[in-house]
C-alpha cells in the first residue's frame, strides 16, 4: 500500500480470499463509517502465463487449452480461437456446424446467467434465490452433457467445424428439456425482477453511465444495461446468429429504462436467457442437414493451418462480453503469439471508477455486477468442484455416478 | 439455607434446558431452511456437533487484539445465561422473586453489547464495520422492545410491577376489550421486528454479513471463544421467542385439558416448548426463506421510520386510552 | 463506408500500410477485418481519425508482442457495433524500437485503455508514457524488476528464475 492512499484512514480488503469471491481478486476499499471514498483491483493472484504456454501448443492443442481458460466460458474461449485459425486459413464452416455452435454457445450463456443469478442472491444474503437458480442450472448441464458428454469443458469446437452433431433423438431430448427450463425461467423472472428485497439492494448501485460506458468501452451486458446495443451475435453475425436473425437485448426492452446500475444488469441476464433458450429452439428446428465440419479429419485441419501465415482475430459474445482471440502465425504447426481479451478484465477494471460513493454492503453487488470471471481474467485454470457429498467417495464410485447420470441424461437414445 | 441452593440449581436446570433447546431449534431451523430450498441440510444435531467441535479447538488471538477480546465471549454467554433464568418456560422462571422486565431488558441490552466489545476488541477492519453496524442495531431495535413492553405493563390491569407474571395473566391479545386486542397485535409487531433485529436473520443480518464482511464482530474469533457466541445466540434464540410466547399466547394446557400436577406441569412445558418453534419457524425460518439482507441504512430507516412510529403511537393510545377509561 | 476506402482513408492519415481481410463465416455474415500500420508519432491521429468518423469506436484490445527486432503493439478497435452484420474490427499496428520502448497513452481518449496499457508494460517493458497508473497488474509485486516474460530476448524470464529454489521450501522436498 502507497503512502497517498495510507492518509484514506480505513481499509477494507475484499479478497483475495473473501466469502463474497468464488475466485481469488484483490478488491480494496477505503471507507469513512459505511460510505466508500476509494476503491483499487489488484490481479494476477491466479496468473498462470497461458498465452505463453500456447506458443509452445499446435494448433489442435490450443484449442482444448483454450477451453481450460475458464470453466463456466469455456465455449467462449473455444470458439473464438477456432475462429481465428480458420480466418488465417480462410475456411468457411458448414451450415450445419454453424447451427450446432450456436446451440452450445446459447446453452453455456444460460447456464452462466443461472449461475451468475445465484450468486446475486447469494451476495445480498438471499440464500432461496441461490438454490433456486442452481436448481435451474443444473436442467442446462444436463441438456450441455447430453449434446457433448460433459458439464463443462465440452470440448465442441475444431478447426473449421464442431466434432459431435446433435442427432434427431438428441434433438427431441433437447426440445423437451427446453419447455421446462422455460417454465422454470419465467418463474424466476417473475420472482427476481419484483421482488422488494432485490429492488432495494440493486436498484441505483453500481450505477455507471452511458457516456462513461462508452468511454470504458465496457462489454457485454454491462454495456447493455446502459443501454449500448452492442453484441458480437448482432453486429458480426457469428457462427449462425446472422441467419438467426438475432437482435440484442437492452435495458430498456425489458424493464422500460436504461438503469445502468445493477437492477438493469439483473434484468438483462434474465432477459437474455429467455432468448437464448427460444434462440436453441430455432436454432434446432431450422438446423439444416450436412457435414458438420470442412475437414474429414483434425489432421487435415492441422496440416492446412501449420501452412498458414498472417494474422487473425476471432471474436465471439461470452455470457459476460466479448472474447477476442487474435494469433499470428509464420508457417508453423505452433502460434507466433496468441493473445487473448477476455470481458472482465476491463469490466472489473471498471468498477474502480464506480465504487465510491457507495455503501460497504453495496461493495459485493458491484463487484458481482460484471459477473467477474478472474479465471478468465487472467488466463488460468480453474476447477470448482461444488459436489454436496455425504460419505468418503473414491474415484470409481465418482465415474459411477457420471456414467449413470449419462445414461439418465441420455435416455432413449 | 435450603432454598438459595435449590434455586441455584433450578436456576441451572432451566440455563442448559434453553440451551439444548436453542441448539435444537437452531438445528431445525436449518433443517427446515434447506428444504424450503430444495436441498437436503445438516442433520438436527449439527448445532451441537458444531459447539463441541469448537469447544475442542484452540483459540488463535488476532495480534492487535485487546485484553476484551477474551472477555467478550465470557461476558455475552454469561448475559444470556441470566436471560434465561429469567423468562419462564412454561414453568416459572428460577429468579422470578429477584428481577422484572427492566432486569430482562437490560440483560438482552448487554447480551447484544458484549458482541460490539468482542468486535471493538478484535481489532481486524471486518469486526469493526461489524461493530458499527451492531451499535447502529441495537439503537434501532431496542427502543421498540422498551416502549411495547412498558406499554404492555401499562395495558395489564392492576398496573403496580414490571414483572412478566403481571402481563402474563392479562395478555392483551386475548383481551375482552376489542381495543386492547388491537393494541395487542400493534404491540406483537414491534416485539417481533425487536426479536428479528436481536437474533439478527434474514433482512437484519446486517452485522455477520458473510459475503460483505466475512462474519463481522465474530471473524476474528475461534475455538472455544466462538463456541460461547454461538451458545449464547442459541439461547437468545429460544429466550427472545419464549419472551414473545410469555408476554401474547401465555395460556397453558389446563385450558384444553383438565391435568393435574406433574403431569399438568410436563403439558405445559411441552405446550410451551411448541408454541416457541412456532415464533421460530415464522419469525426466523419463514422470513429469511423468503428474504435476503438488506442494507444496514434500510434497516435503520425500517425500524425508525416504521416500527418505532408504530409502537410509540400505540404507547400513547394506550396511555389516553386508559386515562379516559375506555380500557 | 466500404472496407477499402477505410483503409485508403487511414492509410493517408498514418502514411503506412494496411491490408483488408473480408471473408465470408455463414449464408449471411461476413468477417470484416482492416489491417493498418501506423507510426508511433501519429498513431494517435489515426486513432483520433476512428473517432472522429464513427462515434465512439470500442477500445477491444491492445496486443503486446515482440517480433524479434523490435516491439510491436496492435491497437484494435470494433466501428460500426450496434449495427447488425456491419461491424469492422480496425487494428493499427504500431512499432517500437526496443532501445528507446516508448510510446504514448491513449488513456485521454479511452480511459479504459488504462488495463490494457498496464498489462502491455509489464508483460513486454514497453513504457507508457503518461499512463495514470504506472503499478503492476497481473504479475506478482516481488517479480524481479526489468523482467518482461512476454520478452523473447535476454529481457524475457531467464532460466535462473524459474531454477531458482523456493525461498521457503516445504518440509522433505530436498529443497532446503
Amino acid at each position: 500500500m502507497s503512502e497517498e492512499y495510507r492518509e484514506l484512514g480505513v481499509s477494507i480488503p475484499i479478497g483475495p480470499f473473501h466469502p463474497a469471491l468464488k475466485e481469488p481478486i484483490g478488491f480494496r476499499i477505503w471507507v469513512e463509517g459505511e460510505k466508500i471514498v476509494k476503491a483499487d483491483i489488484r490481479f494476477g493472484h491466479n496468473y498462470r502465463g497461458i498465452e505463453l504456454i500456447g506458443a509452445r501448443r499446435n494448433w489442435i492443442q490450443i484449442l482444448y487449452l483454450a477451453e481450460r481458460i475458464c470453466g463456466i466460458c469455456s465455449w467462449s474461449h473455444q470458439f473464438p480461437l477456432a475462429q481465428a485459425i480458420e480466418s488465417l486459413m480462410d475456411v468457411r464452416p458448414p451450415d450445419r456446424a454453424n447451427y450446432i455452435r450456436v446451440v452450445v454457445g446459447e446453452l453455456e450463456r444460460i447456464h452462466s446467467h443461472m449461475l451468475w443469478l445465484g450468486v446475486l442472491g447469494h451476495e445480498i444474503g438471499f440464500d432461496t434465490l441461490l438454490h433456486l437458480t442452481w436448481g435451474v442450472r443444473e436442467k442446462v448441464m444436463d441438456a450441455l452433457e447430453l449434446i457433448s458428454g460433459n458439464r463443462v469443458n465440452y470440448a465442441m469446437a475444431t478447426i473449421g467445424g464442431v466434432r459431435r452433431d446433435i442427432t434427431e433423438a438428441k434433438r427431441d431430448i433437447l426440445l423437451r428439456k427446453l419447455d421446462d427450463l422455460l417454465k422454470g425461467v419465467e418463474t424466476l423472472r417473475d420472482i427476481v425482477l419484483t421482488h422488494k428485497l432485490v429492488l432495494l439492494r440493486t436498484e441505483g448501485v453500481g450505477r455507471y453511465d452511458r457516456e462513461l460506458a462508452l468511454r470504458l468501452c465496457l462489454q457485454g451486458p454491462m454495456a447493455r444495461m446502459c443501454g449500448i446495443r452492442k453484441d458480437v451475435r448482432q453486429d458480426e453475425g457469428v457462427a449462425a446468429y446472422g441467419d438467426l436473425g438475432f437482435r440484442a437485448i437492452v435495458a430498456r426492452d425489458v424493464v422500460g429504462k436504461d438503469g445502468c446500475d445493477a437492477y438493469s444488469a439483473t434484468a438483462v441476464r434474465v432477459a437474455e436467457t429467455i432468448q437464448s433458450i427460444n434462440l436453441v429452439r430455432d436454432a434446432l428446428m431450422e438446423m439444416p442437414p450436412g457435414p458438420i465440419s470442412a475437414f474429414p479429419k483434425p489432421i487435415v485441419a492441422l496440416t492446412r493451418a501449420s501452412k498458414a501465415e498472417g494474422e487473425a482475430i476471432g471474436r465471439y459474445e461470452a455470457p459476460r462480453g466479448e472474447v477476442i482471440h487474435y494469433v499470428r502465425a509464420a508457417k508453423s504447426d505452433k502460434p507466433k503469439r496468441w493473445k487473448v481479451r477476455a470481458p472482465s478484465l476491463i469490466n472489473v477494471y471498471s468498477t474502480k471508477w464506480v465504487f465510491p460513493g457507495h455503501q460497504i454492503a453495496d461493495a459485493v453487488v458491484i463487484a458481482a455486477q460484471p459477473d467477474p470471471c478472474i479465471a478468465c481474467t487472467e488466463r488460468a485454470l480453474i476447477v470448482d468442484l461444488d459436489r454436496g457429498e455425504r460419505r468418503v467417495v473414491d474415484h470409481a464410485y465418482l465415474t459411477e455416478l457420471s456414467r449413470r447420470k449419462s445414461k439418465e441424461v441420455m435416455g432413449d437414445v | 439455607m435450603f432454598e438459595p441452593l435449590s434455586i441455584i440449581l433450578y436456576a441451572l436446570a432451566a440455563i442448559v434446558f434453553s440451551l439444548f433447546f436453542g441448539l435444537l431449534f437452531m438445528g431445525v431451523d436449518r433443517k427446515l431452511y434447506a428444504r424450503m430450498q430444495s436441498r437436503i441440510g445438516p442433520p438436527i444435531l449439527q448445532p451441537f456437533y458444531d459447539v463441541l467441535k469448537l469447544l475442542g479447538k484452540e483459540i488463535v488471538r488476532p495480534r492487535g487484539a485487546s485484553p476484551l477480546y477474551s472477555l467478550a465471549p465470557i461476558f455475552h454467554v454469561a448475559t444470556a445465561a441470566a436471560l434465561a433464568a429469567y423468562v419462564p418456560f412454561g414453568l416459572k422462571s428460577p429468579l422470578s422473586h429477584y428481577g422484572d422486565i427492566i432486569v430482562i431488558i437490560y440483560l438482552i441490552a448487554l447480551a447484544a453489547f458484549a458482541v460490539v466489545l468482542g468486535g471493538a476488541a478484535s481489532g481486524s477492519p471486518f469486526s469493526s464495520v461489524g461493530s458499527q453496524r451492531e451499535l447502529v442495531l441495537i439503537v434501532s431495535i431496542d427502543a421498540p422492545m422498551l416502549v411495547s413492553l412498558l406499554t404492555l405493563a401499562w395495558l395489564s390491569p392492576g398496573f403496580s410491577v414490571f414483572s412478566l407474571e403481571a402481563i402474563s395473566k392479562h395478555p392483551p391479545l386475548f383481551s375482552e376489550n376489542p381495543l386492547v386486542r388491537v393494541l395487542g397485535l400493534l404491540l406483537l409487531v414491534g416485539v417481533v421486528m425487536w426479536y428479528i433485529g436481536d437474533i439478527k436473520v434474514g433482512i437484519t443480518e446486517v452485522e455477520e454479513a458473510e459475503t460483505e464482511i466475512a462474519g463481522g464482530p465474530l471473524a476474528e474469533y475461534s475455538g472455544p471463544n466462538l463456541a460461547m457466541f454461538e451458545m449464547g445466540r442459541a439461547i437468545r434464540l429460544f429466550v427472545g421467542a419464549s419472551l414473545i410466547v410469555n408476554l401474547f399466547f401465555p395460556q397453558d394446557l389446563s385450558i384444553f385439558l383438565s391435568l393435574q400436577g406433574p403431569l399438568l406441569e410436563f403439558g405445559n412445558v411441552c405446550f410451551h416448548l411448541l408454541k416457541t418453534f412456532l415464533v421460530v419457524f415464522l419469525a426466523v425460518t419463514f422470513h429469511r426463506t423468503m428474504f435476503g439482507r438488506l442494507k444496514i441504512s434500510s434497516v435503520a430507516s425500517l425500524y425508525w421510520k416504521y416500527i418505532i412510529p408504530l409502537t410509540l403511537v400505540s404507547s400513547v393510545a394506550a396511555i389516553v386510552l386508559r386515562s379516559m377509561g375506555v380500557i | 463506408m466500404d472496407l477499402n476506402q477505410l483503409l485508403e482513408e487511414l492509410k493517408r492519415v498514418s502514411g503506412g500500410e494496411g491490408f483488408v481481410q473480408d471473408q465470408e463465416m455463414s449464408k449471411t455474415s461476413r468477417r470484416r477485418r482492416v489491417w493498418v500500420t501506423a507510426d508511433r508519432r501519429n498513431f494517435r491521429s489515426v486513432i483520433l481519425k476512428l473517432v472522429e468518423m464513427y462515434t465512439y469506436p470500442q477500445l477491444s484490445f491492445i496486443v503486446a508482442q515482440d517480433l524479434g527486432d523490435r516491439l510491436q503493439l496492435i491497437y484494435s478497435f470494433e466501428v460500426n457495433s450496434g449495427k447488425p452484420l456491419e461491424a469492422v474490427e480496425v487494428s493499427v499496428k504500431v512499432d517500437i524500437p526496443k532501445d528507446d520502448p516508448r510510446i504514448a497513452t491513449i488513456t485521454d481518449m479511452f480511459p479504459g485503455a488504462e488495463v490494457y496499457e498496464r498489462e502491455a508494460q509489464e508483460m513486454i517493458g514497453v513504457d507508457v508514457v503518461g499512463l495514470p497508473d504506472k503499478r503492476r497488474l497481473l504479475i506478482p509485486e516481488d517479480f524481479p524488476e526489468g523482467v518482461f516474460p512476454l520478452r523473447l530476448d535476454e529481457k524475457g524470464i531467464p532460466p535462473e528464475l524459474w531454477k531458482k529454489k523456493s525461498p521457503h521450501p516445504l518440509e522433505g522436498d530436498g529443497n532446503e
